[in-house]
């Protein structure tokens, strides 16, 4: 006698486990092909959640250890197939992702001569960013010491922790239209990163200097004049909660600025965001100089030694 | 390498059950797993490493079956396995019956399927990984559950006409 059988059951067998693995060559493959593509930089890192385990943190950490082991392989002198003059996929402070020698230091140089902005730790010297897409003519050039790391094209980190908490130092540059009245949740249409914020902001640098200020989310200070490369603007001070974020949008962004071009979230708990706010020919530039508690004094003078170092072209 | 070593035999798994083909899964498998090492810094919780490497595979595993979707209507027919004898499901249903059921699907329900039935994921969770909302893996779920209940209904009933007349 014949019956109708359940489909889940159907499906389950039909899916289940055969004992056929993955033939050796698949991750032979990947190792090589990782080998010459560049990995995003650990540049905007997450708000960290408090809740999370330091048994999965150190799963993570050993991932990032075990792809980052690959590439240093890859890299090693005498390797073949290694990626010759490509980017390379896991920066670290070494010669090979330093600018080359005929790039700096770079006192001696005309301005058109002034190298981008590279990946990696820098020699000390003077590296010129275009950090908008959607200003391409404009151009930040700022004169960075040792140790400092890149993270073209809108940002800089500093030598111990980069950008991160709970002693890091970072730099970034932005533009924005809007910012989030809840940077917790920001994901309010579901459509994920670069989403505008919601609450929309006029075109000048006191109506954004005043959002800022008016924000409820974080402490900021009353906005301030300030004019950094020869641009006059607003200061104003930013001190993010601490901890306070117990379900964030996105897998744990912190989001102050909405858009694409304001996409940068807060790389660690409790930092300290000096927001400074200029009009450059009609484009609103954003410099934020992030830093933490534990951020030394050397790092921060250093930080605002960069910022006072900008140059910016319309 | 070994994080992954240890992980790489059931993501080869998922990719062979939404594509249906070995080749095609190892280069989805392949082309996955070198997304995953680019976008590691941007795994934001460490809570979630199995997961995001789930979604990233499963993504690109759409996006491999949907580029070739022209070419798997022909591999239907042409790169059954050579089953000599009835090979049976839940004692009743033939593989290949299933087999070229869950090929006629469109690539984001077999993905579904395979989360829901191989890895055993809820609804919430699927629309978690596939970026879309509950209501729309739910109507996915039925559609794809209707279109293989179909088949096995029709492979039933021929299986007892086909009783009767031995």
């Amino acid at each position: 006698m014949n019956r109708t059988p359940d489909v889940e059951l159907v499906l389950r067998e039909y899916f289940a486990d055969d004992g056929l693995t993955a033939p050796d060559y698949v991750l032979d493959v990947v190792e090589g092909r990782i080998s010459r593509q560049s990995q995003r930089r650990l540049w905007r890192l997450p708000w960290r959640l408090r809740s999370m385990s330091n048994n999965l943190k150190l799963v993570a950490g050993a991932a990032a250890a075990i792809f980052l082991a690959v590439v240093a392989w890859q890299l090693l002198p005498g390797r073949t197939d290694g990626p010759g003059d490509t980017p390379s996929a896991a920066p670290s402070p070494t010669a090979a992702l330093s600018p080359t020698a005929a790039l700096s230091p770079t006192a001696a140089l005309s301005p058109a001569a002034i190298p981008p902005l590279p990946e990696g730790t820098l020699t000390p010297g003077t590296y010129r960013l275009r950090p908008l897409e959607s200003a391409p003519s404009l151009s930040l050039d700022v004169t960075v010491p040792a140790g400092w790391i890149g993270g073209p094209p809108c940002c800089l980190a500093g030598p111990v922790g980069e950008s991160n908490g709970p002693a890091g130092i970072g730099l970034a540059f932005l533009t924005a239209d809007d910012i989030f009245s809840d940077p917790c949740h920001w994901n309010v249409d579901g459509s994920g990163p670069f989403q505008p914020g919601d609450i929309e902001v006029g075109p000048s640098v006191d109506e954004l200097a005043a959002a800022l200020a008016a924000s409820t989310a974080y402490e900021a200070t009353t906005p301030t004049d300030v004019t950094i490369g020869g641009f006059a603007g607003k200061r104003v001070d930013l001190e993010l909660p601490s901890g306070e974020c117990d379900t964030l949008d996105g897998n744990g962004v912190y989001l102050v600025f909405g858009g694409r071009e304001g996409y940068i979230y807060a790389q660690g708990d409790g930092s300290h965001w000096q927001t400074s706010i200029v009009d450059v020919d009609g484009t609103r530039l954003i410099a934020a100089l992030f830093s933490y508690a534990g951020t030394s004094a050397a790092d921060l003078s250093a930080g605002q030694a960069i910022v006072d170092s900008l140059v910016i072209t319309p | 390498m070994d994080l992954v070593r240890v992980r790489v035999d059931r993501l080869f798994a998922i990719a062979r059950r939404i594509l249906r083909d070995v080749d095609r899964a190892e280069d989805a498998l392949q082309d996955a797993l070198v997304i995953a090492w680019r976008d590691l810094p941007d795994l934001r919780d460490p809570d979630r490493f199995d997961f995001w490497l789930q979604r990233v595979l499963t993504n690109m595993c759409i996006e491999h079956a949907r580029r070739d979707r022209r070419r798997y209507a022909k591999l239907e027919v042409l790169n059954l396995d050579d089953h000599v004898a009835r090979d049976e499901l839940a004692g009743v249903v033939d593989r290949d019956i299933v087999d070229r059921a869950f090929r006629r699907l469109k690539p984001d329900e077999r993905a579904v399927l395979v989360l829901r039935h191989y890895l055993g994921y809820e609804p919430t969770l699927i629309a978690e990984m596939l970026g879309v909302s509950g209501g729309t893996i739910r109507s996915r779920l039925h559609h794809a559950h209707r279109a293989m209940r179909a088949a096995v209904d029709a492979d039933a009933r021929a299986s007892a006409v086909g009783g009767s007349s031995a």
